[in-house]
C-alpha cells in the first residue's frame, strides 16, 4: 500500500525545527579565558569604558573582574592599560605583572597580547615589535592584533598603512567605533577634510553619549574652517560631560578665531572651574587663555596674563616646562606686536632657553613634527624681532617659508604659521610674498579668517580692490558672531567701506 | 472497490500545495505583525544597507518639518541605526525590534559620501487595512479549497491539475498581497517575492487552463511547445524583478508594459473560454460551462479594468479592491458548476442528507421568519392583540406562502440534486436521438458520448457481435485494452456473447473483495478477461431475446459506486441500443440486397444484348438457340457471325466469374470476335487473335471458353476450333455421335496460344448440339451431374425432331434432372443454361437466300 508522504514531511520539518532550536539555545563559549561568566561581564563593561575613554570607570570594571576571577589574565592586562591612563603607573605595573604570570594559563593569542603589553611596559620596543609580527602572522584577522598593528603603523608615521589597518579592523568588527576616531585624525593629517569629518561623524554617532567623539569632530570642522559646526560639536561635548576641559579649550579657541572673545573667555573660566572641581591643576589652562587673547589680537591682555606667571621658573614645577615655554612664546608675540622690542628680545631669549631645556628633557620623545613646529615658531619670532629692529628679516623669512613647506604636518596645522609669516611679509611691505603664503592656506581652508583679512589688506595695498573685497566678505561672514569691538572686524569693516567707496 | 483501483493524488502536487499553504499562512502572520519599521526598502545582495525605495508617507518619507528634505532618499546608505553600526538587514531588523512603534530612532545616513544623522519615528509593519487584507485572504482560501477539491477528486486529469495549481497560486497571491513594502525583515522579502511570483504565475496558468478546458484546443495539439512557452515570459519577468531587488536603481516592481502583457494572458484565456462556449455543438458541455463562462468573464473583466488598466494607465490603485473582489466569482462559478453539473468529473460528496438538511433548514427558517414578521406587521396594523387571531393569521399566511415555499424547494432540488433529473433528460434525449441514428458508428458515438457524459466511467466499450470486436472510443479505451481487444477478436466476440447470454439477464456488477473474486470465478474465462481488463459493469443489449451487444463500463472517475438509478439508466440505454442495432442490421441488409438486384439486372441486360435477336435462316439448315441466365449471371452467350465467302460463324462461350464482371467480359469478347472475324478467315486465326487481345486487356484470373465453327452451308462442311469449351455433340443421321473435342486452352488464360482447326463434313440429318456447362454440370438433389451421357441420350432420343423442339427437350431434361424447385426459369442458384442446335436438312428445304444467314 502506498504510504502518504505528508506525515513524513511534517516529521522531518519538526525534527529540523527542534535541532535549530537546540543549537540556538546552546551556550556560546566565552571569547577570553576565565572561569567566571560574571567576571567576563565586568570585563566586557571595562572594555566598553575603555572604548569611551572613561578610564576611571574602566579601572573599576576590570578590578571587579579580577576580584571575581583572580586568574583572569586578560582582565589584568586591560586593568594595567586603564591604570596607566589615569596616571597610576605602579598599579599598571602590578597588573601587567599579574597578567604576565598567568600567561601560561591562557590561549596563545591571549599570551601573545599579554607579552606585547608586558614588553611595552618595560620599554622593550624591539621585543614588542617581534611579538606583534608573530601575532600578525598567526592571527592576521584577529581585530585586537590588527588594531595594535594600526597603532604602531601610525606612530611610525605610516599613515596609509594605519588607515588600511583601521579600516580592516572595522570590517572585522564594526563595533570598534574608536577606529573611526583614529581614521578621522589620520585623514585630517592628510588634509582630507570630508573623509575625516565623515569618519568622525560616524564616531560621534556611534558614541553619542561620550564627549570625545564630538570634541574630535569639532576639531575636524575647525581644521576645515567650519567654525560654526566646530563650536556646536564642542558645546555638545561639554553638555555630555562639562568637566571635559579639552573641549572647553577647543571651544574657546574656535570662539576666539571667530571673534567671540567674551564667550571664549567665559568658556575658559568654566573649564577652569571644572578642572578645579576635578582636582586638576589649572595652570594648564593659562597658555590657553593667552592663546585666546593672542587670537583676539589683544597683546595687552596676553601680557597681563603672562605677567602673573612670568617670574615663575619651571623648576618650581618640572612638569610645567612645556607650559612655561608656551607662555613665553605668547608673551614674545605680544611684546613684538606692541613694538616693545627690547622686552621682546629678552622674552625671546627666555623662550629659546626654555626650548633648549625642553629639548633636553623631552626631545627623545618628541616626534619630528613637534620638533619642526618648535623650530619654525622660534624662527618666526626671530624674523619678527629682526623686522621690529629694522634689520634684514627677509632671508630668515625665506628660510621660514621653506621650512613650512617642508614641515611634515598637514596644511591646516600650518595655517597659523603661514599667517605669522605672511604678517611679517606684509609688515615688511612684501605684499606679494604675504599673498603667496596666504593663498597656500586659503586654497585649502578658504574660510580661515586671519589670512582672509591679511590677504584683503595686501590686495588693497596692491590696488586689487575686487580681490580685497572678496576676502573681506568671507572674513566678515566667518566673523558674523564676533564681538562688536573685535579689532579685526572693525578693521575689516573700515577697509571694506573704504574700498567700496573707492569703487 | 479494491485499494489498488483508488487513484491517490500525486504526492508532488500535494507537497507543493502544503508548502504553498504554509507560505501563505506565514505571509498572513507576517502581515499582521506590529514590527517597527522605518519605511525604507533596501536592496538585496549588498554588503551594506542601501535604500532601494521609500514607502510613501512612511517614516522615511516624512520630513521632520515643512520644507525640510525627507529623512531618507533612494540611494542612501544606512550606516547606523540607534547609534549602532549596521552592515546587514538582520542587524537592522534586530535593532528595530528592540524598539516600539512610535519610538524616535537616530539614523546614520551616507548620502553620496556625505554623512548625516536623521531622526525617524518608527511606524508599524502591520498591513494598513486589515479588513481588506482579510477579504483577500478569504478569496485566496476559496480558490485554494475549490482547486484542492477538484484535484483531489480527479488528480489525473490535466485540467484538474492546472486548476489546482491556479488555486495554489491564487492563494499565495492574495495572502502575500498585503500592500506592504519590503524592509529589513526577511519575512517581508519572502512575502514580497511570493507576491511577485504568484502574480506572474496567475496569468499563464489562467491561460493554460482555458486552453485545455473544457476541451483541449486544436492549437495545443498542433503546437506542443505552446503550453510550456506560456511560462517563459513570466519567468523572464521574475528574473528581471530579482535583478532589480539586488541591483536595480529603483524598487523592484513590474512595469506598465509588463502588466499589460500579463493582462493579455487573461484576455486570451477569456477569449479561449468564450470561443469554446460559443462554438461547441455539444449541448451538455455547453450547459456545463455556461455558468462558469459567465462567472469567469464577470470576475476577470473588473480585474483587468480596475486593477491592471487603472494601475498601468493612470498609476492609481484606489480601485484595486473593486478589481480583486469580483475574482471570487471564478471559483464560486466553478464550485457551482461542480456541484450542479459535476464539472471536470467531480462529484460533490456532500450529498442530499447534509445539503438538503442545511438548505431546507435555512429555507424553513426564512419561511417561518417571514410568516412571523408579516403576521406581526398585520396584527399591529389591525390593532388586534388576541393570541387566537395571531395564530389564525399565521396559519393563513403560511397557507398563502406554502406554494412559494414549494417552488423554492423544487428549485433547490433541481439545482443541487439533479442526477435523477439529468438522467431523465438524458433518456429523453437518447430516446429521440437513437431512432434517428441509422449509421452504426454514429450510434456508437452517440451512446458513448451520452453515457460517459452522465456517468464518467474511466473506461467504456461497446461489445457487439456485428463487428466481432470491441468498440473502444478514445480516450476511454484503447491503450491498455489493445490486448483485450485482440484477444476478443481472436475468440470472436459472438462466442463471447453467447457465453454472456447465459449469464446476463441484468447488469453484471461483481462486488469487490472476496465476494467479487468468487463471482468472477463463476464466470466464463472470456467474461473474466473482460472484468480483469478493468470493466466493472457489463450491461446486455438485447434485440428481442437475442443478445446483440453489451455496454462495458470501468469504475467511475469519481470512484463512487454505480447506483441503482444509474444501472437502470444503463439497462434502458442498452435496450434501446440493442433494438436500434438490430434495425441497423436489417436496414443494411435491405440496402445491400437492393444494390445486388440492381447490379444483376444491369448484368442481365448486358448479357441479353449480346444474344442475337433471332437465329439465322440458312437454306437446308435449321437452327435453334436458347439462353437461360441464372440469378447470378454467369456470362454465357452464343452468337452467329457472318464470315467471308458466305460462311457463318457459330459461337458459343462461357466466361469465368459471375455477375456484372462476367457480363462485361462477355461483351468485350463478343466485340473482339466480331471485329476480328472480318480480318481472318480461319477459326484458328480468329481465336489466336482474340486470345491475344483478351490476354492483354484482362487479369489472368479472367478467361473464357469458346467454341467457334465456320459453317460452309453449300459445301456442308464445318471448320471449327475450340478454346477449352465443352465439346459439342455431332449426332449423325446414322445414329452415331461425334464429340468435337479438338482445341486448346481457354481464351485470355495464356498468351500466344495456337488453336488447332478441325474440319468435319455434314450430311443431311446430322444434328450439332453446342452447349455450356450449365447443361452437363447441372446437379440433381443428390449432387449428381446431368453429364454428357444425359446430353447424348436426350439428343439421340430426339434426333429427328426439329431443332427448336430438340432444344426445349434438352432444357426440360436438365430441369427435370435438377428438380422442381431449382429448375424454374427464375433460378436462384446454379449456372446459365445455353444451348445451340443446328440440324442439316435435305436439299428440298434449302433456303432461297443461298445459305446467307439472316442477322
Amino acid at each position: 500500500m502506498k504510504r502518504h508522504p505528508l506525515p513524513l514531511i511534517v516529521l522531518v520539518l519538526a525534527v529540523a525545527a527542534v535541532a535549530v532550536w537546540a543549537m540556538w539555545l546552546r551556550e556560546k563559549p566565552l571569547p577570553v579565558t576565565t572561569t567566571s561568566r560574571e567576571a567576563f561581564q565586568w570585563y566586557e563593561k571595562g572594555m566598553e569604558n575603555t572604548d569611551k575613554l572613561f578610564w576611571g570607570e574602566a579601572v573599576q570594571s576590570f578590578e571587579q573582574a579580577v576580584a571575581l576571577d583572580s586568574t583572569f589574565a586578560m582582565a589584568w592586562k586591560e586593568l594595567s592599560t586603564a591604570r596607566r591612563s589615569i596616571g597610576d603607573e605602579e598599579g599598571a605595573k602590578e597588573a601587567i605583572e599579574r597578567a604576565y604570570h598567568l600567561r601560561d594559563e591562557v590561549t596563545e593569542i591571549e599570551r601573545l597580547l599579554i607579552d606585547y603589553s608586558y614588553d611595552l611596559s618595560l620599554g622593550k620596543h624591539e621585543e614588542s615589535k617581534t611579538v606583534l609580527e608573530e601575532m600578525a602572522r598567526k592571527y592576521p584577522d584577529d581585530v585586537r592584533v590588527v588594531l595594535l598593528r594600526a597603532r604602531r603603523a601610525w606612530s611610525s608615521g605610516d599613515r596609509d598603512q594605519a588607515i588600511l589597518l583601521y579600516e580592516k579592523s572595522l570590517a572585522l568588527d564594526p563595533n570598534r567605533v574608536m577606529c573611526h576616531n583614529q581614521l578621522g585624525y589620520l585623514y585630517l593629517d592628510k588634509d582630507d577634510f570630508p573623509t575625516a569629518i565623515a569618519n568622525l561623524q560616524r564616531y560621534a554617532y556611534y558614541a553619542d553619549d561620550q564627549p570625545n567623539p564630538h570634541d574630535s569632530l569639532g576639531e575636524a570642522y575647525q581644521a576645515a574652517g567650519q567654525y560654526d559646526k566646530a563650536i556646536q560639536e564642542y558645546v555638545k561635548a561639554l553638555e555630555i560631560r562639562p568637566s571635559f576641559y579639552q573641549s572647553a579649550v577647543h571651544l574657546a579657541t574656535a570662539l576666539a578665531i571667530t571673534g567671540q572673545i567674551e564667550r571664549a573667555r567665559y568658556t575658559l573660566s568654566q573649564a577652569e572651574n571644572a578642572m578645579t572641581e576635578l582636582g586638576i591643576s589649572t595652570r594648564f589652562i593659562l597658555p590657553e587663555r593667552m592663546h585666546v587673547e593672542h587670537l583676539a589680537m589683544q597683546p595687552e591682555k596676553v601680557l597681563e596674563i603672562s605677567d602673573r606667571e612670568a617670574d615663575r621658573h619651571p623648576s618650581d614645577d618640572p612638569s610645567s616646562l612645556g607650559n612655561c615655554l608656551n607662555i613665553q612664546v605668547y608673551r614674545s608675540f605680544a611684546l613684538l606686536e606692541l613694538h616693545r622690542v627690547d622686552e621682546a628680545a629678552v622674552s625671546l631669549e627666555r623662550t629659546a632657553g626654555y626650548w633648549r631645556e625642553f629639548l633636553e628633557k623631552w626631545g627623545d620623545e618628541l616626534g619630528p613634527s613637534s620638533l619642526k613646529l618648535g623650530e619654525i615658531v622660534g624662527r618666526i619670532l626671530e624674523a619678527k624681532l629682526l623686522l621690529a629692529q629694522g634689520l634684514a628679516w627677509q632671508p630668515v623669512a625665506q628660510e621660514i617659508a621653506g621650512a613650512i613647506d617642508q614641515a611634515p604636518f598637514p596644511c591646516h596645522r600650518k595655517a597659523f604659521l603661514r599667517y605669522d609669516l605672511s604678517q611679517i611679509d606684509y609688515d615688511g611691505g612684501n605684499d606679494a610674498a604675504a599673498l603667496e603664503q596666504a593663498n597656500k592656506i586659503l586654497a585649502v581652508i578658504p574660510t580661515f579668517p586671519y589670512l582672509n583679512l591679511l590677504a584683503a589688506k595686501a590686495h588693497a595695498r596692491l590696488g586689487h580692490d575686487e580681490e580685497a573685497i572678496g576676502h573681506l566678505k568671507v572674513y566678515l561672514k566667518v566673523m558674523a558672531m564676533a564681538d562688536e569691538d573685535h579689532p579685526g572686524v572693525i578693521e575689516a569693516r573700515e577697509l571694506l567701506a573704504r574700498l567700496q567707496a573707492r569703487r | 472497490m479494491s485499494a489498488s483501483t483508488v487513484h491517490r493524488p500525486p504526492a508532488g502536487y500535494l507537497l507543493l500545495g502544503t508548502l504553498a499553504l504554509l507560505a501563505a499562512l506565514f505571509c498572513a502572520w507576517d502581515a499582521l505583525q506590529r514590527k517597527p519599521t522605518d519605511g525604507a526598502e533596501w536592496k538585496l545582495g549588498k554588503d551594506q544597507i542601501e535604500i532601494g525605495g521609500i514607502v510613501p508617507n512612511g517614516p522615511a518619507d516624512l520630513a521632520t518639518s515643512e520644507g525640510e528634505p525627507t529623512p531618507l532618499e533612494t540611494g542612501d546608505v544606512i550606516e547606523g541605526i540607534d547609534r549602532k553600526p549596521i552592515s546587514s538587514p538582520r542587524q537592522a531588523a534586530l535593532i528595530l525590534r528592540s524598539h516600539q512603534v512610535g519610538d524616535v530612532v537616530p539614523y546614520m545616513v551616507n548620502r553620496n559620501g556625505e554623512i548625516f544623522e536623521a531622526d525617524l519615528r518608527l511606524a508599524s509593519t502591520r498591513t494598513t487595512n486589515v479588513t481588506i487584507y482579510f477579504i483577500y485572504c478569504g478569496l485566496g482560501l476559496i480558490y485554494f479549497l475549490v482547486g484542492l477539491y477538484v484535484f483531489w477528486k480527479n488528480p489525473w486529469q490535466a485540467p484538474a491539475r492546472v486548476f489546482y495549481l491556479l488555486g495554489v497560486v491564487f492563494l499565495l497571491y492574495f495572502f502575500s498581497s498585503s500592500g506592504r513594502s519590503v524592509e529589513y525583515y526577511w519575512s517581508q522579502v519572502f512575502s514580497r517575492n511570493m507576491a511577485a511570483l504568484s502574480s506572474l504565475l496567475v496569468p499563464p496558468l489562467f491561460l493554460h487552463f482555458f486552453l485545455i478546458f473544457p476541451e483541449p484546443r486544436s492549437v495545443v495539439f498542433r503546437h506542443k511547445w505552446l503550453l510550456p512557452s506560456l511560462y517563459l515570459l513570466p519567468l523572464v519577468y521574475y528574473l528581471l524583478f530579482t535583478h532589480d531587488q539586488f541591483y536595480g536603481s529603483h524598487p523592484a516592481s513590474f512595469s506598465g508594459l509588463q502588466q499589460m502583457v500579463l493582462g493579455l494572458y487573461f484576455t486570451a484565456g477569456l477569449i479561449s473560454l468564450l470561443a469554446t462556449y460559443i462554438h461547441t455543438t455539444d449541448t451538455t458541455l455547453r450547459q456545463k460551462v455556461k455558468f462558469l463562462t459567465l462567472g469567469t468573464v464577470t470576475g476577470v473583466l473588473p480585474y483587468l479594468v480596475f486593477t491592471l488598466a487603472f494601475e498601468v494607465m493612470l498609476g492609481r490603485n484606489d480601485f484595486a479592491l473593486l478589481g480583486a473582489v469580483p475574482l471570487v466569482l471564478v471559483p464560486v462559478s466553478f464550485g457551482y458548476s461542480i456541484a450542479r453539473y459535476r464539472l471536470m468529473d467531480v462529484e460533490v460528496i456532500i450529498r442530499r442528507s447534509l445539503i438538503y438538511a442545511v438548505l431546507t433548514g435555512l429555507l424553513v427558517g426564512a419561511y417561518v421568519l417571514i410568516v412571523i414578521v408579516v403576521g406581526n406587521i398585520l396584527l399591529k396594523a389591525s390593532g388586534q392583540t388576541s393570541q387566537l387571531v395571531a395564530i389564525v393569521a399565521t396559519l393563513l399566511l403560511a397557507a398563502v406562502f406554502a406554494p412559494a415555499r414549494d417552488r423554492i424547494q423544487s428549485f433547490l432540488e433541481r439545482s443541487f440534486f439533479r442526477e435523477k433529473h439529468d438522467m431523465q433528460v438524458a433518456l429523453q434525449e437518447l430516446a429521440l436521438a437513437i431512432p434517428r441514428t441509422i449509421e452504426r458508428d454514429a450510434l456508437f458515438d452517440l451512446v458513448t458520448s451520452r453515457v460517459t457524459a452522465l456517468l464518467h466511467p474511466q473506461r467504456f466499450a461497446i461489445l457487439t457481435c456485428e463487428a466481432e470486436v470491441l468498440h473502444l472510443p478514445e480516450p476511454l479505451g484503447g491503450g491498455s485494452l489493445t490486448k483485450l481487444s485482440a484477444y476478443l477478436a481472436d475468440r470472436r466476440s459472438a462466442l463471447l456473447l453467447e457465453a454472456l447470454h447465459s449469464q446476463l439477464n441484468a447488469p453484471l456488477r461483481p462486488e469487490s473483495g472476496e465476494e467479487g473474486a468468487r463471482q468472477r470465478a463463476l464466470l466464463s474465462a472470456d467474461m473474466g478477461k473482460l472484468l480483469a481488463a478493468g470493466f466493472e459493469v457489463v450491461v446486455p443489449a438485447l434485440a428481442g431475446d437475442r443478445l446483440v451487444a453489451a455496454l462495458c463500463l470501468g469504475p467511475k472517475r469519481s470512484e463512487v459506486a454505480y447506483e441503482g438509478a444509474e444501472l437502470e439508466l444503463l439497462t434502458i440505454v442498452a435496450g434501446q441500443l440493442g433494438v436500434q442495432l438490430e434495425n441497423t442490421r436489417l436496414y443494411d441488409e435491405a440496402i445491400e440486397r437492393r444494390q445486388l438486384e440492381e447490379e444483376l439486372a444491369l448484368a442481365r441486360s448486358i448479357q441479353q444484348r449480346l444474344l442475337p435477336r433471332e437465329v439465322p435462316r440458312i437454306e437446308s439448315y435449321e437452327i435453334a438457340a436458347l439462353n437461360l441466365p441464372s440469378r447470378q449471371i454467369s456470362g454465357d452467350y452464343y452468337d452467329f457471325v457472318p464470315m467471308d465467302e458466305g460462311r457463318i460463324g457459330v459461337v458459343i462461350s462461357d466466361v469465368s466469374g459471375k455477375g456484372m464482371g462476367a457480363s462485361l467480359l462477355a461483351s468485350n469478347l463478343q466485340a473482339s470476335l466480331r471485329a476480328l472475324a472480318g480480318n481472318h478467315s480461319s477459326p484458328s486465326a480468329i481465336l489466336r487473335a482474340v486470345n491475344t487481345t483478351l490476354y492483354a486487356s484482362t487479369d489472368s484470373d479472367r478467361f473464357a471458353t469458346l467454341f467457334l465453327a465456320a459453317l460452309e452451308p453449300r459445301q456442308r462442311r464445318l471448320i471449327y476450333s475450340s478454346a477449352g469449351h465443352n465439346p459439342p455433340l455431332l449426332s449423325r443421321a446414322d445414329g452415331s455421335c461425334v464429340w468435337l473435342e479438338d482445341g486448346a486452352t481457354p481464351l485470355g488464360a495464356f498468351d500466344g496460344m495456337d488453336y488447332p482447326e478441325t474440319t468435319v463434313t455434314l450430311e443431311a440429318g446430322d444434328v450439332l448440339v453446342l452447349y455450356t456447362d450449365g447443361v452437363t454440370e447441372a446437379e440433381d438433389p443428390q449432387d449428381r451431374q446431368f453429364g454428357i451421357e444425359g446430353l447424348q441420350e436426350i439428343v439421340c432420343r430426339h434426333h429427328d425432331r426439329p431443332a427448336e423442339e430438340l432444344t426445349h427437350a434438352l432444357k426440360d431434361a436438365v430441369f427435370a434432372h435438377v428438380g422442381p424447385n431449382r429448375g424454374s426459369a427464375e433460378r436462384n442458384a446454379g449456372d446459365d443454361l445455353t444451348i445451340v442446335v443446328l440440324r442439316v436438312l435435305g436439299d428440298e428445304t434449302t433456303d432461297a437466300t443461298g445459305g446467307r444467314p439472316h442477322t
